[in-house]
């Protein structure tokens, strides 16, 4: 596998919240505001990455029967020590993220990346595989907060991590056309439903759209192959 | 044959126990330089909060009012504070616990009224009891600043719209607490 397609697998064909549909109690919660959502997904990038390399540095030693409880200790440790740095560093952010950051150690895009992927290649591999994935999962939790906030409020609203003050504010329709619902809870499930029938909509569209144009291009070169003989 | 088994009762949880230590260690090792930083940001809240929860800007050295009965009462912290030989107020430091975790406030008390609430940290979800908390309880500030401390607090903290409704654990919790603190000015100032 070449080690590019595992960074772009992550990213766009397995994406973890559009595609696999997996870990979306957080991807819910934190994404009624673009700084929540960046914030949480470099929590998951930062705790995916660590967590993928050091259960692939000790695959060959962690026992089979008890694999599990190893991972848990693992996540949980690499997890404690995000929110213990980010309580101390990035105080609002952690206030913002609340329970959610802790409970990204049952996260199980994590389990699933360590579980299936991590405990059976290599270390580079591994990293790659987190980068990706964490990427894709901080894309999509963007993507749906961009959306949620815009729709929700008429504007994007970036604040600082540190202290909560806001960094920039950029308004694209006055406050009264905002439907409010996109940045309450219901909204959530609601642009994660509409996101996700989009894009499973636009995946064979343009999957069939790329076999066509194969097909065009298989034609025509067998044409001028039948032209090249016949002269 | 029978070798195996035995190998695995004892390696199998040293190995679990083993990870775990490491763990522990590597957490305690973080922990050692985030909880100073952590502590100072509180240390340095609190000491703005006093000011604010008094509404002023300026006062002498606070005296020291804590008696360890009061830890009892959810109470962390007793400041009097004065200017000259006038008296400005008194401001305590409650932590309770939340539905989310420790809630950390001051309430300050000035001639017998309600002077400000200020939420140092606490750990609600931002949709649910984060609500009544969030911008450092500016909501519950609003609703009982310069109201008389005997009023009813529930009513004064549902408001109109019943805002702490449905948050029973972090109402009851701050409710509780507040009224501890209500009772202890009352028994000061009589």
């Amino acid at each position: 596998m070449k080690k590019s397609s595992i960074v772009l697998d992550g990213i766009f064909k397995n994406n973890s919240t559009f595609i696999m549909l997996l870990g979306l109690c957080p991807v819910l919660a934190t994404t009624s505001g673009i700084s929540s959502a960046i914030g949480m997904g470099l929590a998951m990038l930062a705790v995916i990455i660590v967590s993928n390399v050091s259960i692939s540095l000790i695959r060959k030693i962690i026992p089979n029967e008890i694999r599990i409880p190893v991972m848990i200790v693992i996540i949980a440790t690499i997890v404690t020590v995000v929110e213990m740095v980010m309580k101390a560093y990035l105080p609002d952010l952690a206030a913002n993220l609340g329970t959610y950051l802790s409970i990204i150690v049952v996260n199980c895009v994590i389990f699933a990346r360590a579980e299936s992927f991590a405990l059976k290649n290599s270390v580079l591999d591994s990293l790659l595989d987190a980068i990706g994935t964490g990427l894709g999962f901080l894309l999509s939790v963007f993507v749906l907060a961009l959306f949620r906030e815009v729709l929700g409020t008429g504007a994007v609203d970036f604040k600082n991590f540190v202290n909560g003050e806001t960094l920039f504010k950029f308004r694209i329709f006055p406050q009264e056309y905002a439907i409010s619902i996109f940045v309450e809870n219901p909204g959530a499930f609601l642009m994660l439903g509409l996101l996700v029938a989009l894009i499973t909509f636009l995946i064979p569209t343009f999957t069939n759209l790329k076999q066509k144009r194969a097909k065009q291009e298989a034609q025509k070169s067998l044409q001028a192959n039948l032209v090249k003989e016949a002269k | 044959m029978a070798k195996k088994p035995l190998n695995n009762f004892i390696l199998l949880p040293l190995f679990l126990g083993v990870t775990c230590l490491i763990s522990a260690g590597l957490i305690a090792g973080v922990n050692s330089f985030t909880e100073p930083v952590i502590n100072q940001r509180i240390i340095d809240q609190k000491n703005a909060g006093y000011y604010k929860v008094l509404d002023v800007t300026t006062a002498d050295e606070p005296v020291d009012k804590y008696e360890d009965s009061l830890a009892s009462k959810n109470i962390t912290g007793k400041k009097e504070f004065s200017s000259g030989a006038t008296l400005i107020g008194y401001v305590y430091d409650v932590t309770v616990k939340g539905y989310g975790g420790d809630i950390l406030y001051q309430v300050g008390f000035k001639d017998g009224k309600f002077s400000g609430f200020n939420v140092i940290t606490h750990g609600e979800t931002s949709t649910y009891g984060g609500i009544v908390l969030a911008e450092s309880g500016r909501l519950i500030d609003e609703r009982i600043k310069g109201q008389d401390v005997e009023s009813d607090l529930l009513v004064l903290l549902n408001g109109s719209d019943n805002l702490t409704v449905g948050k029973s654990v972090t109402r009851t919790a701050l409710i509780n607490s507040l009224t501890n603190c209500v009772n202890d000015y009352l028994t000061e100032v009589q």
